[in-house]
């Protein structure tokens, strides 16, 4: 395992918890300034307990796994999940489909909490549920990421990653208390995409025991190759909505 | 809803999880029945993700665009009765 394949394991994990934390932390917050912050803060916190003992319930038993088992299966599930985020990425850049705004889904997560009702004083269930469902499941996609980056060795560098990308968000959330709408969330979901994409397809290929040319090199290359068939694919989105939209 | 969600994460567009199931499922049992040396195996396998995902973002874009004239057109012709009628007589004096 090479320092590349490490830095690039940090930097996707990184990158790709942030997106999940940025979203996990705009709902907290909608849900916090309205309901109160008590029952939202222990549905975060509940999901967190949560999140940790499924890690390490199922993480020990992935090392039961023979390692190329482990990274097909791993590679198959990051490949189909990094080429959604990349198709929506390539669709929202030619502008087919709308922009993901956090300002705005503060401002209608803010109105639904607001039409459940007036809030209890000692515990909020509404606030409680919502916090903890957000959390947990930008969490799973978390957990999943790190896991799956980190399946051929570098766990320990990918795990790092996505800590400090909670750990910059919470702080960002304590400091700001809105959303971090100025993120650049959907250049980082570009990136993101491309990155797992690349590490799915990686994966992939060391689990069928193909040899790649260049070995850990191959995965910069994959990167880099994804970047421009992307910008392409941008290229040719614009242009075939725009005919359709003619016809 | 849960189980839902999480399909959800790996499972959007059907034709996009389909196709690239199709592309491994070629890698793994195709490729080597071609013969396909191993060293090339990767690449190919790599360049058969990249043309799935083009020609789905292709129709996808196409699909949404069309879907998204015809509901503007159709609110168009919701709004045309509200509107005054263009008419070629004169206004009275």
């Amino acid at each position: 395992m090479t320092w590349l394949h490490v830095s690039t394991a940090f930097i996707a994990a990184f990158l790709a918890s942030l997106v999940e934390f940025v979203e996990a932390l705009t709902i907290v917050l909608a849900v916090g300034t309205t309901r109160g912050w008590r029952s939202s803060l222990l549905g975060a916190g509940a999901s967190a307990i949560f999140l940790a003992l499924l890690v390490l319930i199922f993480g020990p038993a992935l090392g039961r796994i023979p390692i190329n088992t482990l990274q097909l299966i791993v590679g198959i599930l990051l490949l189909l999940f990094g080429i959604r985020w990349l198709r929506k990425a390539i669709l929202r850049a030619a502008g087919v489909i709308s922009i993901h705004d956090e300002a705005k889904i503060y401002e209608e997560e803010t109105a639904l909490m607001r039409s459940a009702g007036r809030p209890s004083r000692t515990f909020d269930a509404v606030a409680f549920i919502a916090c903890f469902k957000a959390v947990t499941l930008e969490g799973v996609e978390v957990s999943f990421t790190v896991i799956a980056i980190g399946a051929g060795g570098p766990l320990l560098a990918a795990s790092v990653g996505a800590l400090l990308a909670a750990l910059l968000v919470i702080l960002l959330g304590l400091a700001l208390h809105r959303p971090l709408s100025r993120v650049p969330e959907n250049t980082l979901k570009f990136i993101v995409g491309i990155m797992l994409t690349a590490f799915g397809i990686f994966w992939i290929g060391q689990g069928l025991r193909y040899p790649w040319p260049g070995e850990d090199l191959a995965l910069a290359g994959m990167i880099a190759l994804l970047v421009v068939f992307s910008g392409i694919a941008v290229g040719i989105a614009r242009a075939r909505a725009a005919a359709a939209a003619r016809t | 809803m849960a189980l839902a969600e999480l399909w959800g994460l790996f499972v959007e567009d059907a034709t996009l999880t389909i196709g690239t199931l199709i592309c491994i499922a070629f890698a793994a049992f195709v490729l080597p029945r071609l013969g396909a040396s191993a060293q090339w195996r990767g690449p190919i396998f790599f360049l058969s993700v990249v043309l799935m995902l083009v020609e789905n973002v292709y129709r996808g874009a196409g699909r949404r665009a069309r879907a998204t004239a015809s509901a503007a057109r159709a609110i168009d012709t919701t709004r045309m009765p509200r509107q005054t009628p263009a008419t070629d007589t004169p206004p009275p004096p």
